[in-house]
């Protein structure tokens, strides 16, 4: 049963394992289909109460941002409907469909955001991005396969040098690519066209939470005049309105193993920051490509 | 004294003192060459001076080195004019064969003019004395010039700041422990600064004078920024516009500092000025960019992380320097002082 903790956790990492190209929000959503499968509650709120139970058990093995709003998204899509019939089971059928629909949407997310996205990139284009971000491979998979010719700078993006593991993957499709240093963001940006970064999260201003480093990028974009285009699927739309750097929750900020281990968070490196949305030229998502201020419309569509 | 003896001198120099500049141990160097050359002209002189500093920088390729040496031997030439300057220009105009560009060969000509009008009726051994003489006063003004910077910038830590800055930087060290002697309290931000993560080297030594510090990722300047009050950095070099030449990501953390409003101070010696006028990250000169090993080893540069950027003095905020305190717009009227 994964009314558990452990099979729950465990439920999740298999579907992790199982396909490393997805994202971790997506894995987080069919856990939570087969929990509500297999719940035994007798009265809708419970079963409300226990979906948002499992959403936080999941967000103590990931801590992503995309995972918690995925979760929320999930139950309020299955939710939004006439739940207005006497017996608990049709209910739970009418909510097991919609969830299904749900999933099935968001599968195709990052080809929607892919064949929005690759048009932006013009031949020759010079290209730079933070750290790994799947979303932004599939954008670059579908230029390469549209034979553009293009050459990528990847940040390295300690502590964990994702960057390598992007680089890597770029390797494997022939795009050109060069892996700088995190402090070498102001000294290449000369050189390039435009940036395009994926996000963790987008809050409700349109600006977005990304791996540490993406702020001062787009600082160093803005003050270069280059476009910065972020990549993000709509599950990442998340009700949140950080004014500054501080007001992100600390449980986003790191690492979910981080938060259950260490008593003084202030000498832990952040993995995330904030970037408002003064400094983003476009978002690129499944529901359309957005100006910043357009996206809180967006999420109201999305949460109401 | 042949190249090896000149580079292990310097090595040793360096070994020594740990804690001095590379281009006093390079000056210092310069001296003692000074002192053992065997040369019969002035201008035999100044080419093996010139050799010396190619030698030098063939070591330790950080800007200072190269302006520290070039700084050195004109100073130890300027002496007063005695005689008739123009005779001393026909001289040397036509001493001179011209293999060098044309800016150092009209430099060459006005430092020329004012040495050998002074030798012109005394024999070589004096002139190089008073070069000799001149080479240790040179030393002695230099091995004062990180007190000097320091006294001037402890001023502009107030109580309770918090300071961030970028790498392990001595003079900036000096100006914290300064500020730490006059009993102000204060926090450091150090940033881990790859690839050698010089840093850390920075934080140990704050540790060891009981500042509170922490080191944030290259990355997270942007992020630390909203809490800092103020932005110290040292130079490796100070051009002619009013920028600096400094460790690979530093001109990321003056552009955020302009973003958010924060004084992004430079503290520097004054024979780290240089004759350079970078319009962009290109312009810097390759044999600055990397680590003078990988220069000598690697074919294709394009591939190496380069250790230095240029920042534009229109992120900069005041200079300090031992010639005083500087706005960037005033370090082109410094430079010009120093170098005629």
């Amino acid at each position: 049963l994964l009314q558990q903790t452990r099979p729950l956790v465990e439920y999740f990492r298999t579907q992790m394992r199982k396909d490393p190209d997805m994202a971790s929000a997506v894995a987080a959503i069919r856990t939570l289909r087969e929990f509500l499968k297999r719940d035994k509650g007798e009265t809708i709120l419970g079963l409300r109460e226990s979906l948002t139970w499992a959403t936080d058990c999941l967000t103590g093995v990931d801590s992503s941002v995309a995972v918690s709003s995925g979760g929320e998204l999930f139950l309020r899509f299955i939710s939004l409907t006439s739940l207005e019939h006497q017996d608990l089971s049709r209910c739970k059928k009418v909510m097991e469909e919609r969830g299904e629909l749900f999933l099935e949407k968001i599968s195709m997310s990052r080809a929607k955001v892919a064949k929005l996205c690759h048009t932006f990139i013009k031949d020759g284009a010079k290209i730079l991005t933070h750290s790994y971000s799947r979303v932004v491979l599939r954008v670059l998979e579908k230029a390469a396969a549209e034979k553009k010719r293009f050459s990528v700078y990847v940040t390295e993006s300690q502590p964990d040098a994702a960057g390598r593991q992007m680089a890597e993957a770029l390797g494997k499709l022939n795009v050109p690519v060069t892996v700088v240093l995190d402090a070498a963001v102001g000294y290449v940006l000369e050189k390039v066209d435009l940036v395009i970064v994926g996000a963790e999260g987008v809050v409700e201003s349109g600006g977005i939470i990304n791996k540490i480093g993406t702020y001062q990028m787009a600082l160093c974009s803005k003050a270069h005049n280059k476009p910065f285009y972020v990549v993000a699927e709509s599950f990442k739309f998340v009700r949140l309105y950080p004014l500054n750097q501080q007001d992100v929750p600390d449980k986003f900020k790191y690492k979910a193993d981080t938060l259950k281990t260490v008593q003084n968070l202030s000498d832990e490196h952040p993995m995330i920051d904030y970037t408002p949305p003064s400094l983003i030229t476009l978002l690129f998502t499944d529901l359309g490509v957005l100006t910043p201020s357009a996206v809180s419309d967006e999420l109201i569509k999305l949460y109401l």
